[in-house]
């Protein structure tokens, strides 16, 4: 087990080198991480309306209540693209950091589950080079940005009633996102420049959250009872943001400004319905908006920005409700996702789907290596867009284990 | 069971080694211009364009130069502007103690001319009666007395450098060798008004040919033999400046001379090139006034541009084949430290300023002509 998990971080850790991505990122604050869970990334969706025992439910705290051993949970994702325009196309892979999390709980009795986080919130990296006449002489002009804004997260989950639960959590979200432009003139008089203009990002935002895992005793109606509900609410942020260029020639390095201003993280709402159709298949699907018209970023709107909109849905199913072989206690995942991201261009509008299927490996008493497999696609190679075709390859590993739990004596 | 679950493992992990390649294959690792469709025109690097005109400009006297870097002695007045040389022969051999001097002779070679090359070289030669320090003694200094004689009679230099020192002054120089009531501070070199300045090997030069040579006919006691000794150990030096130095605040016409020396300095006014603005090149053009320069015979049609706290302090300039001559200097760098808020203040000195006496004169910040004036052009990139 320690082996797999310490081969998993050397793998990702160096599949990180390779870089490049969407030139989406180079706008806003990148391109948005969603990540509910292991579970849920497999299934497509975030998991708004999902609660359980076997997995961490990073979305909606309120789905951490059913969690009754302590649970750590971490993985990476390693992604392929091929960008696409009218130029031409191009490929990039990397790996990323996925998140790592820890359930503990306090009080089965009562819901309550302590939970703490970090997880990439959003992802800038892109490159882009073009050749350009500048005052009479060709220039190279390369285009660049790295970094994103991450989330260290606090969370704490509540049951008053067996069907309910409530959920609250606290994210302190920062990072530093770098764009760089350099300028390589086939001129030897001109003066070659790289522009670092450097964000660094910090602040606050609360998520609510609520599920109720028996809406038929919810709301007296027996033909709900197979039906989970989950609400959450993100408090709208505004991030403190500072900013500094520099600006280096092969013989200064200049900082020539430091500014400070802000980056407003939109109001957000989620919801995700659950279906359990046995003891061994259960669909589910969920919705989440975010009210980013009109955010600022750093004192003004960074390319087009819209309301984003991104509902998804599928399904997990285990081969046997009373499993009897390791075959028995797979568990396998299937869904999709459409998400019309916050990204516009010259009023066109970016939206991206995939699809995703995954399986969830035993490799312990309580321990499972999630694998998941997305492909999908993002805007279009007309109306002045890119199309991103993806492959999303994820691996994490969650497990648990006994941890502040008193035995009783015979 | 368990065996099946391990053989399940290795297989995935496998599989997860085998898919990973499969989806990095291929990959990019230089930036393409897939995605600039998204650049809007306005992210895209676009150069502007500005002409500065020097707000002053003036010329200052430089600190003394250092002694190894001196290879030429210069004498001569041109235009007012005056050189002395020092000269202080050594390595006597106190054998010719006793000797009768017939005659000593110091020959100088010749190296660059300025002003008229016919016209004679006149000047008197003074002992020297105190100690002129090599690395501090400046042209200034010559008003301190007690440092040579000075009733000394005028001579001219003969075509083929050489001039003669009064024996006596030799017979002290020898007797110092063993005798302390005797100095050797050796022979000052005092320019009379005219019109041409000579640059002279030094004697920090390896060639014995080049050096400057003092000879000494002697008659041995008892002797009727007359007999040549050629000295060629010398410690010398030059100092240079003009009297009259009103023109050092002349901002119609810069000043740049080397030997005393004086440099040339502008000062610009850097406040229409944006706080933040990134300087892809700026030349700055100085316009040379041929009527009122005179270059040495050897000069390079060079001047240097300097500027401190940049890592390319001194910038060469290029002549322009233009009329009148344009010296262009590439300044990025000083430009770009300019804007950052440092010294809005650069300097100018010829090449071979330690030793080349040439005198240029460009056009300055106030001349009548604008169109001669000192002017940057800058071509930048504002940031944000």
């Amino acid at each position: 087990m320690r082996k797999i998990i310490l081969f998993l971080l050397i793998f990702g850790i160096t599949l990180t080198a390779t870089a490049g991505g969407p030139t989406y990122s180079r706008y806003g604050i990148g391109d948005l991480a969603y990540f509910g869970s292991n579970r849920a990334f497999a299934i497509g969706v975030l998991g708004i309306g999902l609660t359980g025992d076997g997995f961490i439910n990073r979305f909606n705290p309120a789905g951490l209540s059913r969690i009754s051993l302590t649970r750590i949970s971490a993985g990476f994702e390693f992604s392929s693209m091929t960008l696409k325009d009218q130029s031409g196309s191009t490929k990039f892979a990397r790996g990323d950091f996925q998140s790592i999390a820890l359930a503990v709980p306090v009080s089965r009795q009562h819901g309550v589950v302590f939970y703490a986080g970090t997880a990439p919130f959003s992802n800038v990296d892109y490159r882009i080079q073009v050749r350009e006449m500048t005052y009479g002489s060709p220039s190279t002009q390369t285009f660049s940005g790295i970094g994103g804004l991450s989330t260290l997260t606090l969370g704490l989950s509540y049951s008053p009633r067996a069907d309910l639960s409530l959920g609250l959590k606290y994210s302190y979200v920062y990072g530093t996102i770098e764009h760089i432009t350099n300028v390589d003139f086939d001129d030897l008089t001109f003066t070659d420049n790289e522009l670092q203009s450097s964000r660094f990002h910090s602040g606050s935002m609360f998520t609510l959250g609520l599920l109720a895992e028996d809406l038929g005793s919810l709301l007296g109606v027996p033909a709900l009872k197979p039906f989970q509900l989950g609400l959450i609410i993100g408090t709208p942020a505004k991030l403190s943001v500072r900013q500094e260029n520099v600006l280096l020639t092969s013989s200064s390095v200049d900082t020539t400004s430091v500014v400070r201003g802000k980056t407003d993280l939109p109001f957000s709402f989620g919801l995700g319905v659950s279906y359990r159709a046995a003891d061994r298949m259960l669909f589910t699907t969920d919705v989440f908006l975010q009210e980013w018209q009109g955010s600022n970023f750093f004192g003004g709107p960074s390319g087009g920005v819209r309301n984003s909109a991104r509902i998804a849905g599928g399904v997990e199913f285990l081969p046997k409700a009373s499993p009897s072989s390791y075959g028995d206690r797979i568990a396998y995942r299937a869904g999709f996702a459409y998400n019309s991201t916050y990204h516009t261009v010259g009023g066109q509008a970016v939206n991206e789907w995939y699809l995703s299927g995954g399986v969830g490996l035993p490799i312990g008493p309580d321990a499972k290596m999630n694998l998941t497999l997305q492909a999908g696609s993002r805007g279009a190679t007309d109306g002045g867009l890119q199309k991103v075709d993806f492959i999303r390859f994820s691996v994490s590993i969650s497990a648990s284990e006994a941890w502040f739990i008193t035995l009783e004596e015979d | 069971m368990t065996e099946k679950k391990k053989i399940s493992l290795k297989s995935i992990l496998t599989g997860i080694i085998a898919a990973t390649m499969v989806i990095s294959s291929g990959c990019a690792d230089d930036p393409s211009p897939v995605g600039s469709s998204l650049l809007p025109r306005g992210d895209l690097v676009a150069v502007d364009s500005l002409l500065i005109h020097a707000s002053k400009s003036w010329s200052e006297k430089t600190l003394p130069f250092p002694f190894a870097t001196r290879t030429i002695v210069a004498l001569g007045d041109s235009g007012g502007f005056e050189a002395w040389t020092f000269l202080r022969f050594e390595g006597f051999p106190d054998s010719l103690n006793n000797a009768t001097f017939v005659s000593a002779d110091v020959r100088l070679r010749e190296a660059y001319h300025v002003g008229d090359s016919l016209a004679g070289l006149s000047f008197s030669v003074h002992k020297a009666v105190g100690e002129w320090n090599r690395a501090t003694y400046v042209f200034d200094s010559l008003a301190t007395p007690g440092i040579y004689e000075s009733d000394d009679p005028s001579r001219t230099l003969s075509p083929t450098g050489e001039f003669a020192v009064d024996t006596a002054i030799v017979r002290e120089w020898i007797r110092s060798v063993s005798d302390t009531a005797y100095r050797n501070f050796g022979i000052v070199l005092e320019p009379e008004p005219g019109s041409v300045i000579r640059g002279f090997h030094s004697g920090v030069l390896d060639s014995a040919e080049l050096r400057p040579t003092l000879t000494i006919r002697f008659l041995m006691s008892g002797s009727a033999l007359e007999d040549t000794l050629i000295f060629n150990t010398v410690t010398d030096k030059f100092v240079a400046g003009s009297p009259d130095t009103t023109f050092t605040g002349d901002s119609t016409l810069i000043t740049i001379r080397g030997g005393a020396a004086y440099r040339g300095a502008l000062s610009l006014d850097v406040d229409t090139v944006p706080a933040h603005a990134a300087i892809h090149r700026a030349f700055l053009d100085l316009t040379f006034d041929a009527s009122s320069s005179h270059l040495a015979s050897n000069q390079q049609r060079s001047l240097l541009a300097l500027y401190g706290g940049v890592s390319k302090s001194v910038q060469a300039s290029e002549l322009l084949a233009t009329e009148p001559a344009v010296y262009r200097f590439n300044v990025t760098e000083f430009l770009q430290a300019m804007v950052r808020g440092g010294d809005t203040t650069m300097w100018f000195s010829t090449e071979e300023e330690a030793n080349s006496v040439g005198l240029f004169k460009m056009h300055g910040a106030a001349a009548p002509n604008t169109a001669l004036r000192p002017r940057v052009t800058v071509l930048y990139t504002p940031t944000r």
